[in-house]
């Protein structure tokens, strides 16, 4: 009961760490987000860049030993990427960067999360129907 | 309710509407460009499909996600054309129809992808997973065309 309660905390404060990285960083803004999609301003891609470099630091560390945990290229990878990039540079909303608007205040995000949330239950079908493999954003 | 600060409907509605008839034409275009880089990824870094799933998708499978893509990109530049002309309110609607459109492109995407900007581009990426970074490639590419695609739209 304590180590759950112990897991719950440790995901609220990595979870309030992303929120608030996200937020500082500019990618809840989708002025920030479109000048680094038409490469008019370096600054969120090298961001990005030194984010990939500092967790690739962090799973070393991490799995040391153990091999890093694999993500396996299955058949929706690519058709669901090209979705997802049309979202995001029509939206400005990746699933982190909603949730951190919504704390910022933009009170429009809502519907962007409500439609994602329903594009969520509509991608899942569209998976079990082209028998395309389940996966999760996160993992 | 605040607006987020999203592409403006076009303040001259008759140049604007033949340069988002442009975007509307090219949107497949872009579609097929970023699918091709997704995958020309994939082989440049010599990975093919994971095994156990058999095939890559097929040509109609490809098909149906081309065709929602497109119809899905239609959205935002028909919607421009139709409240050029309307006031500030309409067009606080239209940012909302677009916020409307991307959540759900980027719920279906990230859902059937398996991964979104933190999946596959930051673990993804960070521990050089083949997915992660075919996928990275092939959203940035896709928001790249988009991104392009809005400007065009815009006054």
């Amino acid at each position: 009961m304590i180590a759950r309660w112990r897991t719950h905390l440790e995901l609220l404060a990595f979870g309030a760490l992303l929120g608030g990285a996200v937020s500082a960083v500019g990618f809840t803004d989708f002025g920030e987000l479109h000048r680094m999609f038409t490469f008019a301003e370096p600054r969120l891609l090298l961001t990005f860049a030194a984010a990939v470099v500092l967790a690739g630091i962090g799973f070393a560390i991490h799995c040391r030993g153990a091999g890093m945990p694999a993500r396996p290229l299955v058949k929706g990878t690519v058709p669901g990427a090209v979705l997802f990039g049309a979202g995001w540079a029509i939206s400005g909303g990746c699933p982190a960067a909603v949730l951190a608007q919504i704390g910022e205040g933009k009170l429009a995000a809502l519907v962007t999360l409500g439609a994602m949330l329903l594009g969520t239950a509509i991608g899942q079908r569209v998976k079990a129907r082209a028998g395309w493999d389940p996966g999760s954003c996160a993992s | 309710m605040t607006t987020l600060d999203q592409p403006r409907a076009p303040a001259a509605p008759v140049e604007s509407s033949r340069r988002a008839w442009i975007a509307i034409a090219l949107t497949p275009v872009g579609l097929l460009l970023s699918v091709a880089v997704g995958y020309a990824v994939a082989g440049l870094i010599g990975v093919t499909l994971d095994p156990a799933t058999g095939p890559g998708p097929t040509i109609g499978q490809n098909f149906v996600v081309w065709s929602i893509g497109s119809l899905c990109w239609f959205a935002p530049p028909v919607a421009a054309i139709v409240l050029a002309r309307r006031p500030a309110s309409a067009r606080n609607r239209a940012a909302r129809a677009a916020l409307a459109v991307g959540g759900l492109l980027v719920g279906i995407g990230t859902s059937v992808s398996g991964g979104c900007s933190t999946g596959h581009g930051l673990s993804g990426c960070s521990r050089l997973q083949p997915a992660g970074v075919a996928a990275t490639a092939t959203f940035f590419a896709t928001a790249v065309a988009a991104s392009l695609l809005l400007d065009g739209v815009r006054p």
